[in-house]
């Protein structure tokens, strides 16, 4: 489960400070596919980066499947955050110099899985986004829906517990948008992955298992389905 | 961090390399035009220390002179692996006189053929010739000509300082070195008729190129039990060392002062690009990479852009320096032409050593390694998330 208990976060700014998510409760268990919904500003990314350990909340506390994220040391976090999360980014979430299986290879190999295993992950990924002959192209030769979807292979390449997605379909048209969401939802649930996504989609939200919709930085609902 | 991902981060380092193919080149262009102007500097200077060493030893005295050797030891005695000719030299102290004029001068009996093979004194000769084997010839400098007002063919009388013994030679040539001590009274003439056949004798040893001159004075040491003294041109001519030294320790300070602001443009421009792609680092970060691993992919970087750079930069220095030796050298006659070290030829020619080829790139890794650290302690300070909202 993540559990996060009376998170703050406060970030000083031209504008001065600014109270980006403001005193946050929240259960999310585990299995579960959550969207937090809100208006640019809410505090939707904020939220998301504190949950991956991205950020450290000013106050409360984050536990993700039962460790404190919050108060792991920079070395810890990060072996954490290679094991445990997968992250997907509105935008530019490749590695420019790699290929495509390059790029889903890379958390492979930072948690040691390597030779044959490795190499057939990649191929089911890449089957899986429907990208296989696009293996060794770099990602300035791919389009903006397929470069999400690679992005979401390699978030999931290394089975993470957590998926923490960030308005992965901004960019892309209602159709790719929707095929991609699709995407992820079957890899997460062929991996039994937590996935917390934030989003202005209603379609997407509407897929969700809990909804939880955020204003000013507060939570104003949360709602299961 | 895993023993084995050091491995894996040189790869991605490599990739990133290879892969940013225009931006990569940009940078090394600058390391690798480095490297080979200061290995061609190097070579160049190597070059100079040659010339004037050629220029002043090679004139005369040899790289070592090995002084009152007995009659009995023969010039073969002291040949050796390094060494290009011995030559066998007689002198004796004395006056010549012609008509009331008389001046101190030592005479030198020397072998005419084997020192117009081995030594540029015949170059300087500019009247003459060098005394013909056999016959009472005298070759004498010019200062002493002046002195003694006196032609070709004319004859001047030499005075043994010890015995008083005379003989009479005719002037066969007349040189002019340049050197103070050899213009000042050293005369010439053939070996075979040099008034003191049993005595001891002085060698002028000649050694090839780049042949230490304490590795040929080892081998006499252990060859000769009796006293004998040998010295190098290092011992004889201090002027001419300090001046190789501080040569050497010239080109030392500019090696480390070029690529001291080499590495300040290397950084720069590393910083330069990394900021236009720190998305990539906010991501790796926020896929669990460390900071210790993202610190050492960009070493891994820098230090490897100057690696290949440098191999590229040692072979265009070692092509330069190849290339100048085929066109004959660099002739700097103009600008040495008064120069006593530069007494017979002011050419150059470019000479590879090891300190040449290894110290431009060594000291170019070193600054490297200096140059990855601005750039990996700036990814390495920000947050994941910071990046990530910055860009």
């Amino acid at each position: 489960m993540i559990a996060l208990s009376h998170i703050t976060k406060t970030f000083r700014s031209g504008r001065g400070l600014v109270n980006a998510v403001v005193d946050v409760s929240l259960n999310i268990y585990a299995g579960y596919f959550a969207a937090i919904m809100g208006k640019s500003g809410s505090g939707k990314s904020t939220l998301l980066n504190c949950i991956g350990g991205l950020e450290m909340p000013g106050q409360g506390e984050i536990s993700c499947f039962g460790t404190p994220i919050n108060r792991l040391k920079a070395g810890k976090l990060s072996r954490f955050q290679r094991r445990h999360v997968g992250f997907v980014f509105q935008r530019g979430n490749l590695l420019s110099y790699l290929t495509i299986a390059e790029n889903i290879g890379l958390p492979l190999t930072l948690n040691g899985i390597v030779g044959l295993e490795r190499t057939q992950r990649i191929k089911r990924l890449l089957v899986g986004i429907d990208l296989e002959a696009a293996a060794k192209a770099l990602p300035h030769e791919l389009s903006g829906g397929e470069i999400q979807r690679v992005s979401m292979a390699r978030a999931i390449a290394h089975h993470p517990k957590l998926l923490l997605v960030d308005e992965p379909t901004a960019n892309l048209d209602t159709i790719s948008g929707t095929q991609l969401v699709q995407l992820m939802r079957n890899l997460g649930k062929e991996n039994g992955c937590t996935i917390i996504m934030a989003t202005h989609d209603r379609d997407i939200t509407n897929r969700a298992d809990m909804l939880i919709t955020l204003k000013d930085g507060q939570v104003i609902s949360e709602e299961e389905r | 961090m895993k023993p084995g991902l050091s491995g894996f981060w040189t790869r991605i380092a490599f990739l990133f390399l290879i892969r940013s193919g225009r931006i990569t080149a940009a940078l090394s262009f600058m390391v690798v035009t480095a490297v080979a102007a200061l290995i061609f500097l190097s070579a160049l200077a190597v070059g100079v220390e040659d010339a004037m060493l050629r220029n002043t030893v090679g004139l005369f005295s040899g790289h070592i002179t090995g002084y009152e050797l007995p009659a009995s030891v023969q010039r073969e005695k002291l040949l050796a692996p390094g060494v290009h000719a011995v030559l066998k030299r007689t002198c004796l102290p004395g006056m010549l006189s012609m008509r009331s004029i008389s001046h101190p001068a030592t005479l030198c009996g020397v072998n005419a053929a084997r020192e117009s093979a081995v030594t540029a004194l015949e170059k300087k000769i500019s009247k003459g010739r060098y005394p013909a084997p056999g016959r009472h010839e005298i070759l004498i400098s010019r200062d002493l000509a002046e002195i003694f007002n006196v032609r070709i063919d004319d004859v001047l009388r030499f005075s043994r300082q010890t015995s008083g013994h005379t003989i009479d030679f005719s002037v066969s040539g007349i040189y002019q070195a340049g050197l103070p001590g050899l213009d000042r009274g050293l005369t010439f003439c053939p070996l075979d008729v040099i008034p003191a056949k049993d005595a001891s004798w002085s060698a002028a040893v000649f050694l090839n190129d780049g042949v230490e001159p304490d590795a040929i004075l080892e081998i006499y040491r252990q060859r000769f039990s009796e006293p004998v003294r040998f010295e190098s041109w290092e011992s004889q001519m201090p002027g001419l060392r300090q001046l190789i030294e501080l040569e050497a320790i010239s080109m030392v300070i500019i090696i480390f002062l070029v690529f001291g602001v080499v590495a300040i443009g290397i950084a720069c421009s590393f910083v330069i690009f990394i900021i236009r792609n720190m998305r990539e680092y906010g991501i790796m970060k926020a896929m669990g990479v460390t900071t210790a691993e993202m610190s050492l992919l960009i070493v891994i970087k820098v230090v490897l852009m100057n690696f290949m750079a440098c191999a590229a930069g040692v072979l265009a220095g070692i092509l330069a320096v190849w290339g100048v030796a085929q066109l004959g050298g660099i002739d700097l006659t103009a600008f040495t032409s008064h120069n006593p070290y530069f007494a017979v030829s002011g050419v150059i020619y470019p000479r590879l050593t090891a300190f040449s080829m290894w110290a431009p790139p060594a000291v170019a890794l070193m600054f490297s390694l200096l140059a990855g650290i601005w750039p990996a302690a700036l990814v390495a300070r920000k947050r994941a998330a910071d990046i990530l909202r910055w860009i």
